[in-house]
């Protein structure tokens, strides 16, 4: 079941991204998806193998349902997060997407936990988590900044 | 499982930095054929599906190898994927150099897979990665060809829309 869970957030992820508005181009989509992906993978292997904070299930299942998380749900929901960003000109829609985006990757993340497929070794499960979503928000905003900024023609 | 291969700066981290090195004066050497864009796709596509094998791959449940001196997650790791990155460059730079025709891609992508191998084995015998539960190079060789064989669709694609 936990996998099938993951599968179909993600699959509802996918979804969201063809129906919500572009304002990135194809090249800076795939640059930040590589981006976000490698982003995601360092941070929670730093947290899982080093610091012992936040551990992967060895159940197989539980595992490829991580898989599916950490590589598809996240990046994913970032890159829908920024292109809302782009697509929005009033400040306040700008956060109420920033918001929901932080509600979705924190729900999410602590479905990941009841569902077994991470375990929490800390003292305060819920702000780890919020901690952990908000430096992937903000890491997935730089990053979409700096790749906004890269020219577009040959290079020299 | 937890394991400690060696604590010295020693010939593993001596190859990561030497192949990251060449590997990045070679692409910033060469001439331009691609935006800066299209370029950095190219250069962080391997480092990407390097991440996310060896991410998949090398911890449990699977967990068939460490990357160099330790289970742990260390800088020296972070390196060893960046030098993937103008592996991947170079090969596309060179299919796009030499136009290679439909008819000799499966050689191409052949002659390129044998030279990721050989390149592991190198970096294994260094010390860059450990191989645990019955892990060998053979088992590389699909996963070099699967990588290989995206990269020239992800270049393909980009090549088409732009």
């Amino acid at each position: 079941m936990n996998l099938a869970i993951f599968v179909l957030i993600a699959w509802i992820i996918i979804t969201v991204y063809l129906l919500v508005p572009k304002k990135l181009n194809l090249n800076e989509t795939i640059l930040l998806f590589f981006f976000y992906t490698i982003i995601t993978i360092t941070i929670f292997t730093i947290i899982d193998l080093n610091l012992k904070l936040i551990q992967h299930s060895n159940k197989t299942e539980s595992f490829i349902s991580l898989w599916v998380h950490r590589n598809i749900i996240i990046p994913m929901s970032l890159i829908i997060l920024v292109n809302l960003i782009l697509t929005f000109t009033s400040k306040v829609k700008k956060y109420i997407s920033i918001i929901l985006s932080f509600s979705v990757l924190y729900s999410i993340d602590l479905l990941a936990y009841w569902l077994g497929q991470k375990t929490y070794h800390g003292s305060n499960q819920y702000f780890a988590s919020a901690i952990l979503d908000t430096t992937l928000i903000l890491i997935a905003y730089v990053m979409m900044k700096l790749v906004k900024k890269l020219p577009e023609g040959e290079s020299t | 499982m937890f394991l400690i291969y060696d604590q010295k700066f020693n010939s593993n981290e001596l190859f990561i930095i030497a192949s990251l090195t060449i590997g990045s004066m070679l692409v910033w050497k060469l001439p331009r054929r691609f935006t800066i864009k299209e370029s950095l796709i190219y250069l962080s596509f391997f480092i990407f599906l390097g991440v996310v094998f060896d991410h998949t791959i090398s911890i449990e449940p699977f967990d068939y190898y460490d990357v160099n001196d330790s289970s742990a997650y260390q800088f020296m790791d972070f390196l060893s994927y960046l030098s993937f990155g103008p592996f991947g460059y170079l090969y596309i730079y060179f299919y796009d150099y030499f136009k290679i025709k439909n008819k000799y891609v499966t050689i191409y992508i052949f002659v390129w897979t044998m030279s990721a191998l050989a390149m592991e084995f190198i970096a294994q015998a260094l010390g860059v990665y450990h191989y645990k539960n019955g892990y060998t190079i053979f088992y590389s060789f699909p996963i070099y060809l699967f990588i290989l064989i995206s990269h020239l669709c992800v270049y393909k694609w980009i090549h088409n829309k732009n």
